[in-house]
């Protein structure tokens, strides 16, 4: 299990640290769309989608590594001052209480939901007409890895309680 | 004496009534309740679905009541189509131009470029199998659909630029969707596809020339006459915006027979309502829109050369797909058989005497 | 499940699992699969599949995109260094005058404000500078934290601003306008902490002494061109983003693209456009983006399932219901708002709120956009009220060992009674909401 947790963490991290560079062509796409626009006259038809395709995948990719950096926010005014062993115990059971439920059921229905573009072979209503299968697909991706992490985490408060550190 | 030719007794027959002869209408107690929701926001449309559920509510003595909900509250604006077709809404109302991406075919049921106005919607969807073609496209997506709405001959273009002839159009900044994107881009256009809060100020700030958008009722409180100059007309683009109802299969057909029949009558009664409604907020919308903009027309060559690319365009669509092909050749075989009579009804338009008298004749 | 029980009940759920201490995403959608499977009526794929399409629909939000644009340049501003130029300035004029050093930190804020869309990074970069500052000068140690607090979280009010692109793509309204709208009631704030500041030093020089002579040494010529070379970044990247809106060039997504850019150069004129830099400002910028972007997505949750089983119907009908005039309905509104602010960030609150309270401001006849605005103003207290305030968390992170958080709470309180009277204003003198946009946009 220790392998586990050790992979997760790499692997996000790793994955992560890459996707966080997006934001490069995300911001050279939306200039370059601007330029094209106000000083060639001559927009282009895949500006707007590949604008909004490159934040979409930012932030769903990015899920994991977030997490794997305790950066989502939490209200842990009140558990901060128990003892670090009820923490603990209270992140274990949240995990299975709150977190499981949620991004559990919502990676499940991701799976589904990008299944069935796939089978429409769906495509963009744009005149660009780019296959949105794809983009699609970055939405299971991000939040499977972001379940994994979170997994990870999990058996790592396990062994925390065992008094060893991952 | 030579006898006389054979009287036809009748010619034509409903085919509902042939369907419904000797039917035993029975009911029930059973309520059914349906969640329902639109891509519309503020706009309009969104009180077809409303006059929708409410013929619904009444002609059923409240036994299937749809709860229509604001756009958005569930799921978003564009993923009404997935959610109905999953079952997460029981029933959506859209302009099924909206699911292109789904099957391109959906557009040819929502507005086509020179395409059917509503009195070509109604004859072709009713009488000439479109009801069925459009069944069998919404059926692999778990859905069933019918006509519901028609907000009529859309506004031409919004435009600071007073494009009318061919040369104008040419690299001229326009917010548009669907198959007219391809169209003006062809034409020689640049579209930019703007979602819907972003066109006004990106209008107003010149990032675009001039968008298209609804008909003049529904444009009207967009303002976009106020930051424009120019109203180009006609709106070829889109004859006539048709718009739907889709229900989930499964909660179609757990319905009984009557409500089935509540249901599709009170489609066509919102279809035929919708009409009348719109058209009648016209006449005070391009009144008041009148002065604010100068309303321009399109120069004749122009327009048969937007038809000319427009042909081209969807013939090559439908070489693409058999889908849209199926549709448009029904849809075109429609306006040829009823050119003839178009042509010879065509002659005297309802304009008020004086201006008939003094010879405005002609539609 | 009645709509009365639904409201009541998925509130009190929340409070409850808030204070686990999971994340607030994930414990926002757990509360709405528990409701959605209790109250729906279908099956689980059902509810799964309403978050799925709420999910998908924030990955095609074009109004969004701007959000991580404007983050990625606040970060990059922050690696220029470009604060610290402006606050030497900022220091070096105020100086002489009692409160001076405050008053420099709030026109520091002010002016990056009006740069960049946050909080986080600016407030970070002032009070590293500030607070050792102005304490070492003999500041009080509430009145420096209630400075650099309120100073640092004008960020978000002033535009542009994260929090306005988010109110405009939850509803609909253009982001231009609520820029227009929030600019004259940003400046407000920021002039009564100005005048609080100097009227209380004023008063008790003891809070904030005046400079030493001795380091009073610069000729006012010399003054005047630091004014002129240390404002001149900012006023570039706010001619970037503002003015490229209000001229036309760009969209307001696509202006927090000039703004990254515009950062990126700034960075690059000061030599510090390394490539360690970009990927930092990078993971930064992607850490906070995706915090922002995956609460959205657990407050989509709850607000479906809260808004389908009848919730904010039960909501809106009491407040409705109420026979009062519709300034108590807004006053009470206003203080839900101020209340959750305690326990939850500006974020979570909008998600919350907003399907709920719109409809009924529109129903009592308050404009969309004032309304809109009244709201982000009132969640500026948000990030300064205990015990959950960002802006009191990002001070506490980089303060001096003695700012304990119960000075910083004791600080702030005065700033948060001046943010309620900045609110207050708004709503006695709408103009200061509703003139800019008018005048810019018309009507
Ligand atoms: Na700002
Ligand atoms: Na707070």
């Amino acid at each position: 299990m220790k392998k586990f947790v050790r992979a997760v963490d790499v692997f996000n991290e790793f994955f992560g640290k890459n996707m966080a560079l997006l934001i490069l062509p995300l911001v050279f796409v939306v200039v370059y769309e601007v330029i094209a626009r106000k000083i060639f006259h001559s927009p282009t038809v895949w500006a707007f989608e590949v604008t909004v395709w490159l934040y979409g995948a930012h932030f769903m990719l990015g899920a994991a590594y977030t997490h794997l950096h305790d950066r989502h926010v939490r209200i842990d005014i009140l558990s901060q001052k128990l003892p670090e062993k009820v923490q603990i115990w209270l992140s274990v059971i949240t995990f299975w209480l709150l977190f499981v439920p949620f991004v559990g059921g919502l990676s499940y229905a991701a799976v589904s939901y990008a299944a069935h573009s796939w089978a429409s072979w769906e495509h963009s209503w744009s005149a660009w007409k780019p296959p949105l299968y794809l983009y699609k697909t970055v939405m299971p991706v991000g939040l499977l890895l972001l379940f994994l992490q979170g997994a990870a985490n999990f058996v790592r408060d396990i062994y925390r309680l065992k008094g060893e550190e991952i | 004496q030579e006898k006389p030719a054979k009287k036809i007794e009748k010619f034509g027959e409903d085919q509902r009534a042939k369907e419904w002869k000797g039917k035993r209408w029975t009911t029930s107690d059973k309520k059914f309740t349906w969640r329902a929701s639109d891509p519309w926001g503020g706009l309009i449309f969104h009180d077809f679905l409303i006059h929708f559920a409410d013929s619904v509510r009444a002609a059923s003595g409240g036994r299937l009541d749809i709860k229509v909900f604001q756009t958005g509250a569930i799921v978003p604006a564009m993923e009404t189509f997935d959610a109905v077709s999953k079952g997460t809404l029981d029933m959506g109302h859209a302009w099924p131009g909206y699911w292109k991406g789904k099957n391109e075919a959906f557009v040819a049921f929502a507005s086509v470029p020179f395409g059917l106005d509503v009195e070509g919607y109604n004859i072709w969807y009713y009488e000439r199998g479109g009801a069925k073609m459009l069944n069998d496209l919404y059926a692999p997506f778990n859905m069933v659909g019918f006509f519901c709405g028609n907000s009529g001959q859309e506004l031409g273009i919004h435009s600071n630029k007073k494009a009318t002839k061919m040369e104008d159009f040419k690299g001229m900044k326009v917010r548009t969707v669907g198959w007219y994107q391809d169209i003006l881009n062809l034409l020689g256009a640049n579209v930019t596809p703007l979602p819907g809060p972003e066109i006004y100020l990106a209008l107003e700030r010149g990032v675009i020339d001039g968008c298209e958008f609804s008909s003049p009722a529904i444009n009207l409180p967009q303002g976009y006459h106020e930051i424009t100059k120019f109203v180009i007309e006609p709106g070829v683009h889109q004859p006539s915006c048709q718009t739907d109802i889709f229900i989930n299969k499964k909660k179609w057909d757990e319905l009984p027979d009557d409500l089935k029949a509540i249901v599709e009558i009170c489609a066509k009664e919102t279809q035929l309502w919708s009409t009348a409604w719109i058209e009648n907020l016209n006449i005070g919308a391009i009144e008041q829109m009148g002065k604010k903009v100068e309303y321009v027309q399109m120069d004749d060559a122009t327009i048969i050369e937007f038809a000319r690319v427009s042909k081209k365009y969807l013939d090559d669509l439908g070489a693409k797909s058999p889908d849209v092909k199926k549709v448009l050749d029904s849809q075109e075989q429609f306006k040829k058989d009823f050119a003839p009579w178009r042509k010879m009804r065509g002659g005297i338009a309802p304009w008020p005497h004086e201006q008939l008298i003094k010879g405005q004749l002609y539609q | 499940m009645s709509p009365e029980f639904v409201a009541v009940a998925m509130f009190g759920t929340l409070f409850v699992v808030l204070f686990m201490g999971h994340p607030l995403a994930f414990s926002l959608g757990a509360v709405a699969v528990l409701f959605g499977l209790l109250g729906w009526g279908g099956s689980p794929d059902q509810i799964f599949g309403i978050f799925a399409n709420k999910t998908y629909g924030v990955m095609e939000e074009y109004v969004l995109v701007a959000v991580p644009l404007f983050i990625f340049m606040a970060q990059m501003l922050d690696a220029s260094g470009v604060a610290e130029k402006l606050f030497h300035t900022m220091h070096v004029l105020w100086g002489p005058v009692r409160g001076g050093l405050g008053i420099a930190v709030i026109l520091v804020c002010t002016v990056f404000a009006a740069s960049t869309g946050v909080v986080g990074a600016t407030e970070v970069a002032i009070g590293l500078l500030a607070a050792p500052n102005l304490l070492k000068r003999g500041y009080d140690i509430p009145m420096t934290a209630g400075c650099i607090c309120a100073g640092g979280t004008l960020g978000i009010l002033i535009p542009p601003s994260i929090m306005l692109v988010v109110y405009g793509g939850l509803t609909n309204i253009s982001v231009g306008k609520l820029f227009a709208a929030a600019m004259l009631p940003g400046l407000t704030l920021s002039s009564l902490y100005i005048i609080y500041v100097a009227v209380r030093c004023g008063l008790n020089p003891k809070m904030g002494p005046p400079l030493p002579k001795e380091e009073r040494t610069q000729s006012a010529k010399q003054k005047l061109g630091m004014v002129f070379t240390s404002l001149i970044p900012p006023l570039f990247l706010i001619f970037m983003v503002l003015g490229s809106i209000v001229a036309g060039i760009a969209t307001t997504t696509e202006a927090a693209g000039l703004g990254a850019i515009g950062a990126m150069l700034l960075a690059l004129a000061y030599r510090r456009l390394t490539w360690a830099a970009i990927v930092d400002s990078a993971t930064a910028t992607m850490k906070i983006t995706c915090m922002v972007m995956v609460l959205f997505l657990g407050g989509n949750a709850f607000q479906s399932i809260f808004m389908g089983l009848g919730g904010g119907d039960a909501v809106s009908s009491v407040l409705l219901g109420l026979q009062v005039s519709p300034y108590v309905v807004l006053f009470i509104m206003m203080g839900i708002v101020f209340f959750l602010g305690m326990f939850i960030d500006w974020l979570g609150i909008l998600l919350i709120v907003i399907p709920v309270f719109t409809p009924v401001a529109q129903e009592l006849g308050f404009d969309p956009l004032w309304f809109g605005t009244l709201i982000c103003v009132n969640l500026q207290m948000a990030f300064l009220t205990p015990p959950f305030g960002y802006s009191l968390f990002y001070l506490r992170g980089i303060a001096p060992p003695e700012m304990t958080m119960g000075l910083i709470y004791k600080g702030v309180i005065p700033f948060i009674c001046l943010q309620w009277i900045g609110l207050i204003a708004c709503v006695m003198y709408q103009p200061l909401i509703m003139y800019l946009p008018t005048a810019l946009f018309g009507e």
